[in-house]
């Protein structure tokens, strides 16, 4: 078996899935925090989210009811590292929400908080603040897009146990993750 | 459990937050509160205090000290008021329902005016809960009782807890570390359960995904569940508090009264109740026939000693000065959490009632 370390350190191939892990439960932590500050006060959270303009009454109740438990169960998956591919998509769908309703709340001109963190983030929507929600979206797509070691292997090149052996011999190893 | 706040590094992380807060965002009473002018942030203390046995004179705190600006106090205003009176005063912030249900101490709250969900400019003391509702009292008001889903709609998280000194005061640090401990064993646990079933019931990967997808939304689905059986926290079983928070937040649209319609309901004061929401001076110099005074600057206290005698069935009709004046339209949506449905709103108000009437009576 080759060592996968060089005399610097962790090998680049092994140090991209501890990234990928470790942004993962940054934003996991954030939709952790984000889900508990909803939880412990739910009407001031639907009240955030009629603020939006987006939903009201059932419809707004549903969104406030499950959003923050998903949050969380989610945030625990990411952190567990069950179902990788599936939660980070589900990550980054989430966030890419959050950014356009931000969004669609800054183009309207609602002078309004964005709720992010339960009622005493009422600090109001800006650019900034959109394009921090905005930022961790991206990050989350990218890690969406680099974490594949949870990928059906149906859906990945088709290569052999011979392939695979060649590869993994090589320095460079571009398709060592797609191997059975 | 009791112990002491400042030792719990995770909340001093809430306090620097809320220092932060309210340098950043000055924390005031509107003058909703007319009667208490800028004043309710140092009736609350002085509430409090007096609630942990420590009298005083409350003009005391009638001073630029404690009520830095003509709108109110900020929470650091309120911090010096208590230690002025000889109690100690906590910052706290981020709290939840859980503190309220532990807490030993009185809490003066930082919530929104009444009617007005999306400006956090007032504060109220808390002081325990009895039957399943808040003990509050708001202003110069005497201690009533709210329904715990209405104050956590209007509360941000943001409290002062008051305690005697040299005596034992809740941590609320404690009660946060276990709210959140607890709902990430619950978390981790119930994944835990649906790791062992998926690994169970699955053998590809790609099962394995899909499986795991299903768990995710019927695991929300289930914990929603559970916390819908809570009363404090269900949707359900506070429908008159959602209906406030759709109207107040919802910009809800209230159906309006012509003046010809008014007229014929001033007649007739069995058909509905007509309400005049503007200040009391205003109304000193004329007024609807049959109106009852409900002026936008009641504390909740008075609203609630008012409505007491009027049937949730009755329509009700809410005037003010003018068809620019939106004191019925804030007056309709604190109604609403009060559980009242039919609410008209004669928006040409007394200025448009008294011009039919000049009218009337020129054309004679």
């Amino acid at each position: 078996m080759q060592s996968r370390t060089t005399s610097e350190g962790i090998h680049p191939r092994r140090l991209r899935p501890m990234l990928v892990r470790g942004v993962m439960i940054c934003v996991a932590a954030v939709l952790f925090w984000s889900g508990v500050e909803h939880l412990k006060n739910p009407f001031a959270f639907l009240s955030s989210v009629i603020r939006y303009q987006l939903l009201t009454g059932l419809p707004a109740s549903v969104v406030a009811a499950f959003l923050p438990v998903f949050q969380t169960l989610l945030a625990g998956m990411i952190v567990l590292g069950v179902a990788r591919r599936m939660t980070s998509l589900c990550a980054a769908v989430l966030l890419t929400l959050f950014t356009a309703v931000q969004l669609s709340a800054l183009l309207r001109g609602l002078e309004i908080g964005c709720g992010c963190f339960g009622a005493a983030s009422n600090a109001p929507i800006t650019g900034y603040s959109v394009s921090r929600v905005a930022a961790l979206a991206a990050l989350a797509w990218l890690m969406f897009r680099l974490d594949v070691d949870d990928a059906a292997p149906g859906q990945l090149p088709n290569l052999n146990v011979d392939e695979c052996s060649k590869a993994a011999g090589r320095i460079e190893m571009p398709e060592l993750e797609a191997c059975p | 459990m009791r112990g002491i706040i400042v030792g719990n590094s995770f909340f001093c992380v809430h306090v620097w937050a809320l220092v932060f807060l309210s340098a950043w965002n000055s924390t005031n009473c509107s003058r909703v509160v007319a009667d208490d002018g800028p004043y309710c942030g140092i009736y609350a203390v002085y509430g409090a205090a007096a609630a942990v046995g420590v009298q005083c004179e409350f003009q005391t705190l009638v001073d630029p000290r404690f009520v830095s600006s003509g709108a109110g106090s900020t929470i650091g205003d309120l911090v010096s008021a208590a230690e002025h009176l000889g109690v100690r005063a906590t910052p706290l912030t981020g709290l939840g329902l859980a503190n309220l249900q532990e807490s030993q101490d009185p809490l003066v709250l930082h919530v929104s005016s009444l009617g007005q969900l999306d400006a956090y400019n007032h504060w109220l003391l808390f002081l325990g809960i009895e039957n399943g509702r808040a003990r509050v009292t708001d202003g110069s008001g005497a201690i009533h009782p709210i329904g715990l889903a209405e104050l956590l709609a209007r509360w941000d998280g943001v409290a002062l807890a008051v305690f005697k000194v040299d005596s034992p005061k809740t941590n609320f640090g404690a009660v946060e570390t276990a709210t959140i401990g607890w709902w990430a064993i619950l978390v981790l646990g119930a994944i835990g359960s649906a790791s062992w079933m998926v690994g169970k019931l699955t053998s590809s990967a790609r099962s394995r995904a899909r499986a795991w997808a299903v768990a995710l939304v019927a695991g929300t689905f289930i914990v929603t569940i559970v916390r819908e059986a809570q009363p404090a926290f269900s949707f359900l079983r506070n429908r008159e508090c959602v209906a406030f928070i759709v109207a107040a937040e919802g910009g809800r649209e209230f159906p309006t009264v012509s003046v010809v319609e008014m007229v014929e309901l001033s007649k007739s004061p069995e058909s509905a109740v007509i309400f005049d929401t503007r200040y009391n001076g205003d109304m000193a110099y004329g007024h609807i026939p049959g109106a009852i005074r409900l002026p936008i600057d009641s504390n909740q206290h008075e609203v609630a000693v008012l409505m007491q005698a009027i049937d949730h069935k009755r329509p009700i009709v809410l005037y003010c000065q003018g068809a620019g004046c939106r004191f019925s339209d804030r007056m309709a949506v604190v109604l609403t959490s009060f559980g009242y449905e039919d609410i008209r709103i004669f928006r040409d108000g007394w200025i448009g009632w008294e011009e039919f009437h000049n009218k009337s009576r020129a054309r004679k």
